[in-house]
């Protein structure tokens, strides 16, 4: 049984306890664990960041500014 | 609960190919499903902040303008996102005014442990279009999730629209519910059951498939299956038993392998 890396405690946003079954996978593992789950982040940051420009060129210019505020993006 | 399905479903959810993830062999099923579960969420919640405001804003709006502006602007990502922070009346309602196309982009970016309600919701009828677009798109991984989390009355009704047998049993290795996919393949007819069969003996990976589905059968109905399976060629149970030797699952079979 490893410790919990830190930073995927914080890249589940969980407990230690709660993820405490992942202690059976060695430090290495852990650490290719958090590379793929900050990709998947990424990847799920990008499509969503590409979908809201996207719906963003809809609206007149102007408006885009308080939309944005307004949604907080 | 099946591994190798697990880690299928958990590689999608990473954009990685299943075998990729050889370094989480530690973990059982369980903390693989887990991992996945808590995964989901966590990418899911993180634009909670967003999707809670744009669905909120949507509340007063008609259903039809709401449906409009999901279609013409949000876009399938912004909108199978939004589903989740949607009153599932309110989704459900939005969900009738989009055409197949549209709701079939929305079906890929849905998590379906997320959309149960909605998926109770949504007419099946609606459903039977968007499974022939997902299936002609070879989206397994999607309607693998829809065929664990959709209620089954719904999920026999859409499997009608599978006609190849390989294609149900490429849904199926997605599918964590071996018990349902076998309950659902005995109510279809020996002609079906025999391609199938026919159909699994093309790949191990569909060996493997077929066997999960028939290991949850019981005695009588694996004894169906191996009579089946022998009418097309008696060489193809020795290929399972060594498949089923392999994987372990030798004890789940005894019926179908002792016929």
């Amino acid at each position: 049984m490893s410790k919990l890396n830190d930073q995927l405690i914080g890249a589940l946003d969980q407990s230690a306890e709660a993820l405490g079954f992942l202690e059976v996978l060695g430090e290495a593992d852990q650490s290719q664990l958090l590379l793929d789950i900050d990709s998947a982040r990424r990847e799920h940051h990008r499509q969503i960041v590409a979908s809201l420009e996207e719906a963003l060129e809809h609206i007149p210019r102007l408006i885009r500014g308080p939309i944005r505020k307004l949604f907080g993006v | 609960m099946d591994r190798h399905t697990e880690i299928r479903r958990l590689a999608q959810v990473l954009h990685k190919p299943a075998d990729a993830l050889g370094y989480l062999d530690k973990l059982d099923v369980e903390g693989l499903h887990r991992l996945r579960l808590i995964l989901q969420n966590r990418i899911i919640d993180e634009f909670a902040h967003l999707f809670e405001r744009m669905a909120a804003s949507g509340k007063i709006a008609p259903d039809s303008l709401s449906a409009l502006l999901c279609r013409k602007v949000f876009g399938p990502t912004l909108t199978a996102n939004m589903s989740y922070f949607t009153p599932v009346t309110k989704a459900v309602k939005l969900l009738k005014h989009f055409d197949a196309d549209f709701l079939t982009e929305v079906s890929r970016h849905i998590v379906p442990e997320r959309a149960q309600a909605m998926l109770q919701g949504i007419p099946v009828d609606m459903m039977r279009e968007v499974t022939r677009n997902l299936l002609a798109a070879g989206e397994y991984p999607v309607m693998g999730g829809f065929t664990d989390h959709m209620p089954e009355t719904k999920v026999v009704a859409l499997m009608e629209e599978i006609e190849n047998p390989v294609d149900s049993l490429r849904v199926s290795t997605y599918t964590q519910n071996k018990a349902r996919i076998a309950r659902i393949t005995l109510g279809f007819d020996e002609d079906y059951l025999s391609e199938l069969i026919h159909a699994a003996f093309s790949s191990d990976e569909l060996i493997e498939e077929v066997g999960l589905i028939t290991a949850e059968m019981d005695a009588a109905d694996q004894q169906r299956m191996a009579r089946l399976t022998d009418r097309l060629d008696k060489a193809y149970r020795k290929r399972a038993r060594r498949m089923a030797d392999s994987l372990g699952t030798t004890e789940r079979l005894q019926a179908y392998f002792d016929a």
